[in-house]
């Protein structure tokens, strides 16, 4: 917008033209807002889900789920094996490890 | 021509103008400055990069323990226990988000493993075998704000060592001793379908949907040497969960429930047992008591209920009159030191009970409590930003109550099958790495 062009309109016009583009940067704001990426999605207010939070659940979700998938390994990485194993999901491994009796 | 405006009412329109533009920008400035107060990233540019990473994950393990008894604990001559198992896991993970609605993960876990146990009264013997492979891929979808549903298919492939014949069976150890208590078991698909709900920006709650198919396998006999080889047809297993996290400033609360109802296990064709439905509860206490300091208090506990056992004399499947699964509880206590930008040490206790079960001590499918008590520290080091190294290092002791003779309520009891107290002590000690490329 031309600056001298500006000055130059009636009063009224000018507070008219400020309004309209106060409005129309809220949409753009709201717009660029919306195109930003979240590693997890975003909540129902808009806000990016904390990502560590979310990985954390759905991964305990699985493993919660799926105890019986094998006796010994996890579906996690090795480096999470200590953090994540739980005993008490296993007590039916002593039942399904056997000994040959002598 | 336009009359003139005094210069009152000049300044007097030219707030009510101003005014609500500034404040949309103030309302910007504040939101991004409630973003980064809670921890959450910034807004990032417009323009969506695919991104995509590998992680390579190694750690080998070595635990060693003793005792006053070997595995089984039953067999009166297997004095005294000892025994040792190295296990070296490896997985490689790729996870990317290709497009803004949705994100994949794909993982591939091996391992190998070398196990012997030298336990008195022939209790001896070892087994060295590739460990079964774990193959699991998840996909969520981002796109709905508030909801964000997920699916996780993952396979146990069998390239261990299901079946150990002849003294190579002795290598099968206590599952509370040794991390992997056998070598190899059959094709099982599991399959989780859930979703994350945000509540809010502090509140996260996960509900899923699990299924577990397990295959059939042959395995050595679970009689006696010389009797031929057994088909094991383990149950199914189906499960519902629901989980809930909550951050409440620098405290991360955290809470689940899990109930399972299993099917029942077949030796051959010919139907042994069905496990009771179990309850799960976990729960947990994070607080970050400054960049540096980091403790979580955690707890979980089990329940299952009477398990259904064939009756021979009807024959059916029936209740059995008390119930044989324990329940089992455990406490832990982790605390993480950020020593610097590089150096990271822990240290963590925990203990472990699992209580007697509902059978009288005198009775055959008595089972006595057994606790387990561990302690240990760790160290991780960055090497660079994209690689670490940690060691990991614990001490456990394991103790199991005693119980008496068995008695039969027509035969009487049965000499020498009485159990006495059982102490074992062991150590783990661990070096794993971490690359991201």
């Amino acid at each position: 917008m031309n600056p001298s062009a500006f000055r130059s309109r009636p009063i009224r016009a000018r507070l008219v033209t400020l309004a309209t583009i106060g409005l129309l940067a809220a949409p753009a704001a709201s717009s660029a807002q919306a195109q930003s990426v979240c590693p997890e999605g975003r909540t129902r207010e808009g806000r990016c889900v904390n990502a560590t939070l979310a990985a954390g659940q759905r991964l305990a979700a699985i493993v919660l789920g799926q105890t019986r998938l094998s006796l010994s390994i996890m579906p996690v990485l090795p480096s999470r094996d200590h953090g994540t194993t739980d005993p008490t999901l296993r007590n039916h491994v002593g039942r399904e490890v056997s000994v040959i009796h002598p | 021509m336009e009359c003139p405006v005094p210069s009152v009412v000049r300044f007097r329109l030219h707030r009510l103008v101003v005014t609500p533009v500034v404040a949309m920008g103030l309302l910007g400035a504040v939101a991004e400055a409630r973003a980064v107060d809670s921890g959450l990233p910034a807004p990032a540019a417009a323009a969506f990069q695919a991104t995509w990473a590998m992680l390579v994950d190694f750690d080998a393990r070595f635990t060693s323990w003793s005792g006053n008894r070997g595995f089984p604990g039953g067999y009166a001559l297997g004095s005294p226990g000892r025994g040792s198992q190295f296990y070296a896991p490896l997985a490689v993970q790729i996870v990317g988000q290709p497009s803004p609605d949705y994100r994949v993960e794909l993982m591939a876990r091996t391992g190998w493993v070398h196990a012997r146990q030298d336990s008195g009264g022939g209790l001896a013997g070892s087994v060295s075998t590739l460990t079964d492979t774990v193959v699991s891929g998840t996909f969520t979808y981002l796109a709905t704000p508030g909801w964000q549903p997920f699916i996780s298919l993952n396979a146990n492939l069998p390239t261990g060592s299901a079946n150990l014949p002849g003294t190579r069976a002795f290598s099968r150890m206590d599952p509370d001793l040794v991390e992997v208590p056998n070598y190899g078991e059959g094709f099982n698909l599991g399959a989780t379908m859930g979703v994350n709900v945000p509540i809010g920006e502090w509140t996260l709650l996960t509900a899923s949907l699990s299924h577990t198919h397990r295959g059939g396998f042959t395995r050595d006999p679970v009689t006696g040497f010389g009797d031929p080889d057994n088909r094991f047809q383990p149950g199914a297993s189906s499960s519902g969960s629901l989980q809930i996290a909550h951050v409440l400033g620098a405290l991360l609360l955290k809470a689940g429930a899990t109930y399972i109802v299993n099917q029942g296990t077949r030796i051959d064709g010919a139907y042994i047992s069905r496990m009771g439905d179990t309850i799960a509860l976990t729960a947990s206490a994070g607080y970050t008591w400054n960049t540096d300091h980091n403790t979580t208090l955690s707890g979980s506990f089990s329940r299952a209920a009477p398990n259904l056992v064939l009756d021979p004399t009807i024959p059916a499947a029936v209740r059995e009159a008390f119930n044989s699964n324990s329940q089992a509880i455990r406490l832990r206590l982790d605390h993480n030191y950020r020593l610097d930008a590089q150096w990271t040490l822990g240290a963590f206790a925990s203990w472990f009970n699992r209580d007697a079960n509902a059978y009288i001590p005198a009775a055959g499918a008595f089972s006595p409590a057994k606790t387990r008590i561990a302690l240990g520290g760790s160290a991780r080091y960055q090497m660079s930003r994209n690689a670490a190294v940690t060691f990991r290092a614990e001490h456990f002791w394991v103790s199991q109550r005693s119980r008496p003779d068995v008695v039969d309520p027509f035969f009487g009891p049965f000499a020498d099958t009485a159990v006495p107290a059982l102490a074992y002590t062991g150590w783990t000690v661990s070096l794993g790495g971490t690359i991201t490329y």
